[in-house]
């Protein structure tokens, strides 16, 4: 029996071509291994990427809800002055005369004793008096706060005026401003 | 790359380019016959070389059920190349081999014999097993005489299973290389065609020891069996059993059909085997007329039974035309040991089983194997494919899944996905969304004048019952440490004047039901929710004090509240804490 060909057919008709497909497999295995391991890192900062784009989503959602309140808002705390108060209070008042309710006096300090004591907020405090009727009042001061959302109420004084014309009113307001 | 290059003088590389064109080029990985012995092949020729004129040739397909005689070849022709391709063309185109894929030449060689015995340090018959082997690869050394040609003939051993202890126990059998060549060539145009043309040279005489059982039977003398062939007779000597004891070989002088002195022969080798009147057996091989070889016989060996064999009666026995040789019977016919006993002693059931008169004496030599890969050689490359196969298949597979991971990775938005920067555009919107929070905090509804004037109006009876003289009305934050919200307090301080009606109507207020509906009441009408009672956040408390008018005067009321017989002082207090919804944010906001 001759054993000439044994070892060649052995080597290169079985044991190379399997060593080379086996390395070559195994290469094209790692890199695929490399490529999912690549892949769930990707995935992970795309998972991580898409939930803060939906936080974002959301975020953009709420404030577009928020925005016209916002903007109002701003638009007051911007353009609002003692000047413009004084406006309002002349649109609030505007439908009562004298007897029905007069302003006394009013005042601004640049601070507030109140409600805004403590807030880190700026805030201003204005102390107004008036005489007039209950009712007129009320009516007034509710226009006047519809108006200025930004006016807190610190504290009210109501008491019998002298001369018996009316009652007289005192009221003290935390006035929120932008600084 | 050359094919005549011995593959020693090869490189490994060049010996597997080799084995796979040979794969590729030849039917030797697909057909078997490649690697069977000629007796196993359907399409055989059996060429009897009886002397020196050539062979008569019979062809024998055995699945056709054909053994017939062809023509045959002279001794010209049997050394002529292109007189055997014809042959061997022609032998194919018989109707029985017309699918032959393979040929089987098995020749009688008759014309030549000699038989030498073996030296005297093999004495052992357990080694002839290993003695078998070295006589067909190096039979100088076994041989007795050293003088011998190995290179002009070819030696085979034989046994003799009858033979006396210690004495001789086989001998060498020596057959002329002459026909070497001649098979050689069949083999050649065999490789050439891409036909397997497998040869086989059995020593006729040893064929004809085989015959014996199909005439003889155990004797209690023995018994000797004579083959008589054209230019020699051997013979063969058989003890009680029917074993072999020992072959003797004479040649035949001048031209006789029988040896001379041959009754001597026997007799002396009947006598030294202590055989009184052994049966004798007399078979022409050859057609020899052996009437006068018979009386000879009896002459020389009286008392003794001379019994000539006809071989026409034991041809058609067997279905085998008249003139063939008989040897072909002990090749191609099965014995039936109930019929023919003496098949089944030690002799004949080791020359069958071992196929001692099978030997071939003119094999290839290892230069000619060693040229073509052999048939385990083709299994491990056949093997050796199928693995490829099956790793190239898994291969494919693995290529295959590595390629659609990677493709569908790779085409996935997640692989090409750009990180972006959300993080400015989240600030922004997130300070947006703070700044909006803490304006709508600070902005809430928490402490409206209006509102307040409300609740001292529904508290206030409209009958007249009750005047008030002063209402003081004040918040309070309460700041609590670590906490970003801060409670407050809303207190109401309420004098007047009032009767006793109008005291009991506050007092319906100063219950913590009366106040607790009051304050919804007022959170209701004006929905303004921080009068809502009914929050855990909150508790509302309030008191009523009324004592004697000191100026009331019931006739002459100088005022309005000296007319009522009681004053009072009313407090409410309303706590909310930090922990409520209506609670204000201390910190500072965010500059949209």
């Amino acid at each position: 029996m001759s054993e000439h060909y044994r070892q060649p057919i052995a080597v290169f008709g079985s044991i190379l071509p399997i060593v080379v497909m086996t390395i070559l497999a195994g290469a094209m295995l790692s890199y695929t291994s490399s490529v999912k391991n690549k892949f769930a890192s990707k995935k992970r900062a795309y998972d991580v990427s898409q939930e803060a784009k939906r936080q974002v989503m959301r975020l953009r959602a709420e404030v577009a809800t928020n925005k016209s309140q916002m903007d109002a808002w701003d638009n007051l705390l911007r353009t609002e002055t003692r000047g413009t108060f004084l406006e309002h209070w002349k649109n609030a008042a505007k439908n009562f005369n004298g007897k029905e309710l007069t302003k006394s006096s009013r005042s601004w300090i640049n601070y507030s004793e109140g409600m805004g004591k403590g807030v880190s907020q700026p805030s201003s405090q204005v102390i107004m008096s008036f005489v007039g009727t209950y009712r007129a009042m009320q009516s007034a001061l509710m226009e006047l706060e519809t108006a200025l959302p930004t006016m807190q109420l610190d504290s009210l004084d109501i008491e019998q005026d002298g001369n018996g014309s009316g009652v007289k009113f005192k009221t003290t307001y935390t006035v929120w401003t932008l600084r | 790359m050359n094919q005549d290059i011995h593959p020693s003088e090869l490189n490994i590389f060049q010996l597997y380019r080799r084995s796979v064109k040979v794969a590729k080029t030849t039917s030797r990985m697909k057909n078997l016959a490649w690697y069977q012995s000629p007796l196993e092949l359907d399409v055989q020729i059996h060429c009897y070389i009886k002397d020196g004129s050539g062979a008569s040739c019979y062809l024998r397909v055995p699945s056709s059920d054909v053994f017939e005689q062809i023509t045959g070849l002279n001794s010209r022709q049997l050394e002529q190349r292109e007189e055997l391709e014809k042959f061997i063309d022609s032998a194919l185109e018989h109707e029985a081999c017309r699918n032959a894929k393979s040929l089987g030449v098995i020749c009688y060689i008759a014309d030549e014999f000699s038989l030498a015995g073996l030296g005297p340090e093999y004495r052992n018959p357990g080694e002839l097993s290993d003695l078998r082997d070295e006589m067909h690869h190096d039979p100088e050394e076994v041989l007795d005489d050293k003088t011998i040609s190995t290179d002009t003939h070819a030696w085979r051993l034989f046994p003799y299973a009858g033979a006396a202890a210690g004495g001789e126990f086989a001998t060498a059998v020596a057959v002329s290389r002459r026909r070497s060549e001649t098979l050689k060539t069949l083999r050649e145009i065999g490789d050439e065609k891409n036909f397997p043309i497998k040869t086989s040279a059995l020593s006729a005489p040893l064929c004809a020891i085989g015959l014996v059982p199909w005439f003889a039977k155990a004797s209690e003398d023995g018994g000797v069996c004579l083959f008589n062939y054209h230019t020699f007779t051997l013979m063969a000597f058989f003890n009680s059993h029917g074993n072999l004891m020992v072959l003797r070989y004479m040649p035949h002088a001048n031209g006789a059909v029988i040896p001379a002195n041959i009754g001597p022969a026997i007799q002396s080798t009947t006598t030294a085997f202590e055989m009184e009147k052994p049966d004798i057996f007399l078979v022409s091989m050859v057609g020899n007329d052996l009437v006068s070889f018979s009386s000879l016989l009896q002459e020389s060996m009286l008392g003794a039974s001379v019994l000539t064999v006809d071989p026409d009666q034991l041809l058609h026995a067997h279905g085998l035309p008249s003139g063939c040789p008989l040897e072909s019977v002990t090749i191609t016919q099965d014995v039936d040991t109930e019929v023919y006993p003496l098949a089944e002693n030690e002799t004949f059931s080791a020359l069958r089983d071992e196929a001692w008169y099978l030997q071939d004496f003119l094999s290839a030599d290892q230069d000619e194997i060693d040229m073509y890969p052999d048939r385990a050689d083709m299994k491990i490359l056949k093997f050796g494919r199928r693995i490829k196969k099956i790793v190239a298949v898994l291969f494919m597979g693995i290529v295959l899944y590595a390629g659609y991971t990677i493709s569908t990775k790779v085409k996935s938005d997640v692989w090409s996905h750009q990180p972006s920067d959300d993080k400015a555009e989240k600030n922004v919107l997130t300070n947006a969304l703070k700044s909006y929070e803490h304006w709508n905090n600070l902005l809430m509804d928490r402490s409206k004048a209006w509102v307040c004037l409300e609740l001292v109006a529904r508290m206030t009876p409209t009958d007249g019952s009750v005047i008030l003289k002063t209402v003081k009305h004040d918040v309070q934050l309460k700041k609590e440490s670590n906490s970003p919200q801060s409670g407050f307090s809303k207190g109401w301080v309420i004098t007047g004047f009032a009767s006793e009606r109008g005291i009991e109507h506050l007092e319906k207020h100063c219950t913590s039901d009366g106040i607790n509906k009051l304050f919804l009441d007022v959170a209701l009408s004006t929905e303004n929710a921080v009068y809502l009672p009914d929050t855990c956040h909150r508790d509302i408390t309030v008191s009523l004090a009324p004592r004697s008018n000191p100026s009331f005067n019931r006739f002459n009321s100088q005022n309005a509240g000296s007319s009522f017989e009681r004053v009072f002082t009313l407090t409410i207090s309303q706590n909310v804490t930090a922990d409520d919804e209506m609670a204000l944010s201390t910190l500072e906001g965010v500059n949209n």
